[in-house]
């Protein structure tokens, strides 16, 4: 005797493993989501409402953004990336590009585009402006140890009266962020106080 | 001689065809339940998270409370006549925002919605941080920040007033009124003011009768006005946040007695009188542990703008011991208030740090 078709007989069978595997893999992807790198999320959060406000701003319009920092908000920066720029991360490909990067506290090389590479996030901006400015805006202030000193400074405990470097650190509690959508660039500019020199940036230039 | 052999192919039944369509108009029945539940509870999900993580954290021993972080995201809750999530510029750029429609028949009814929402975000703050008797920052703020005795923050929610709500609505907002009247869902009917307190409070002014020359003193190293730290009062575009700060003063027992209470480990609910002139707009707290004042710096011009913060003074609180694994460290003050959602005034309210996520 020759029986075929005996799977049909335990096709609910299967059904009720399928829908209980499903269910299960379900409970554990959620289970793991939920374990992910929160710091990690909230950085991408915070670059993707950054990118969203951009993108509402017409041609010469400003904006100033509150930001809500995160735990572990004091060790992530935002940096801008230029086209032309040669050092530039690789998620930025061939555009423009604002990062938000986890400084890897490596004294070698501070904050640059391996840092962005591999801890950060980089959102391409695809429009025309070539130059992106990030920087913030400080008015007075002395170098602390073991910051970066750069060249033609005589080192910790050099005042300056006004430094512009390119990126931009967070905090973690509250911070404004003013977005400039000028005609030929964007411009970035963090208003947050500016305590910590630990954070090596690229580009840095003072006077 | 020769076996005939039978050769059955696998030819369904009726019945095993009705089990079969059975068993798959079941299991398209269950991922649309699960479906619709998931996406209606998303919101209670974050909630319960955060009150898991709430509870996960104060049962930690102190060395490791800061390694579990707080699963709390901020709420962000629009109040418009459109009812659309979209109608606060606000949260431009923003997921997860909660849409609140103003759709009374007049600006009292309207003026009530907004009360409802914001006691509401108010209670939901109080109860998911433990009703401020958790220890939930513990030695944290020296091993996250460096700094200790300032007060540190969960933002538990934002809620901003889209520009199509008129001025005579929003000028008729008193969460004072609300608080002391209005029942708590689910609360067997107890009025907020009762759940924040006491089920035997029924009034701000029983409140303060209660309490033998009760007298609130939120001034108690008599400093002039001009030399009480100062909160800006700025709107940033009709927004204000409710957040729950905690710290361990030096002294909580002086804070309760400025508040004019002598109990240990009392709950307490502040609230000022809109256009009550000059008075405390906000409470901060120090490192000394002593309650003190911020006077709002407000100016309403020509009487055409509003301060978001105007209508919705009012803070809970408590002080005494917290439910800590640590008994060394068990003692201290938490609080609950409005604030308007600027850089200035939350920074000031919370110099250590904001746990949570944005």
């Amino acid at each position: 005797m020759n029986k075929k078709g005996d799977l049909v007989k335990n096709v609910l069978g299967i059904l009720l493993t399928v829908l209980g595997l499903a269910v299960f893999f379900i409970g554990l992807s959620r289970l793991y989501s939920s374990h992910v790198n929160q710091e990690s999320e909230n950085a991408k959060r915070t670059i993707d409402v950054i990118m969203k406000k951009i993108d509402a701003l017409p041609d010469g319009g400003s904006t100033q953004v509150v930001l809500q920092g995160f735990p572990g908000a004091e060790n992530w920066y935002i940096v801008g990336w230029n086209k032309n720029d040669k050092d530039r991360p690789n998620k930025c490909f061939f555009n423009n590009c604002l990062c938000i990067c986890k400084d890897d506290k490596n004294p070698e090389h501070g904050v640059d585009a391996d840092s962005c590479q591999r801890n950060g996030f980089c959102r391409r901006i695809k429009l025309s402006p070539d130059i992106i400015y990030s920087y913030p805006e400080i008015t007075s202030g002395v170098f602390k140890v073991g910051a970066y000193v750069p060249a033609g400074a005589s080192g910790e405990g050099v005042a300056f009266n006004r430094v512009g470097v390119s990126c931009i650190p967070l905090a973690n509690n509250l911070f404004d962020f003013n977005l400039n959508r000028l005609p030929v660039n964007y411009e970035f500019k963090g208003n947050s106080d500016f305590v910590s020199w630990s954070l090596h940036c690229p580009g840095l230039r003072y006077s | 001689m020769f076996s005939m052999v039978l050769v059955k192919r696998g030819e369904m039944t009726s019945d095993q065809i009705v089990a079969l369509v059975l068993a798959i108009a079941g299991f398209i029945v269950v991922l649309i339940f699960a479906a619709l539940f998931y996406g209606s509870s998303k919101g209670q999900d974050s909630i319960e998270a955060c009150r898991l993580s709430v509870l996960t954290r104060a049962t930690t021993p102190h060395a490791a409370q800061a390694a579990v972080p707080l699963a709390c995201t901020t709420g962000k809750i629009c109040v418009s006549k459109s009812g659309s999530s979209t109608a606060c510029s606000q949260f431009l750029g923003e997921d997860g925002v909660i849409s609140v429609k103003l759709d009374g028949k007049t600006d009292s009814d309207n003026a009530r919605i907004i009360e409802k929402t914001s006691a509401e975000a108010m209670y939901q703050c109080w109860s998911m941080m433990g009703k401020g008797q958790l220890d939930l920052f513990g030695n944290a703020p020296e091993l996250l920040v460096g700094s200790s005795g300032q007060a540190t923050c969960v933002i538990c929610s934002r809620v901003a007033y889209s520009d199509d709500i008129p001025l005579s609505v929003l000028s008729q907002v008193n969460l004072h009124s609300y608080l002391e009247n209005a029942l708590v869902p689910g609360s067997s009917g107890l009025t907020y003011l009762q759940a924040f307190t006491d089920k035997s409070i029924n009034s701000f002014a029983g409140l303060q009768s209660a309490k033998p020359d009760s007298k609130i003193n939120l001034n108690p190293e008599n400093k002039k006005e001009q030399d009480l730290p100062k909160i800006s009062g700025q709107t940033n575009g009709k927004q204000i946040a409710f957040v729950f700060s905690q710290v361990k003063p030096v002294s909580w027992e002086r804070v309760l007695q400025n508040l004019g209470y002598a109990a240990v480990g009392s709950t307490f609910v502040i609230s000022q009188v809109p256009g009550a002139g000059k008075v405390a707009s906000a409470l901060l707290f120090n490192p000394t542990g002593l309650l003190v004042t911020a006077v709002a710096g407000v100016t309403v011009a020509g009487g055409a703008s509003w301060n978001a913060y105007e209508g919705q003074k009012a803070a809970a609180g408590y002080c005494g011991a917290f439910t800590s694994p640590n008994d060394k460290l068990k003692d201290g003050c938490s609080l609950v208030q409005a604030v308007n959602y600027n850089v200035g005034d939350i920074n000031a309210l919370c110099p250590g740090s904001i746990q949570g996520n944005p």
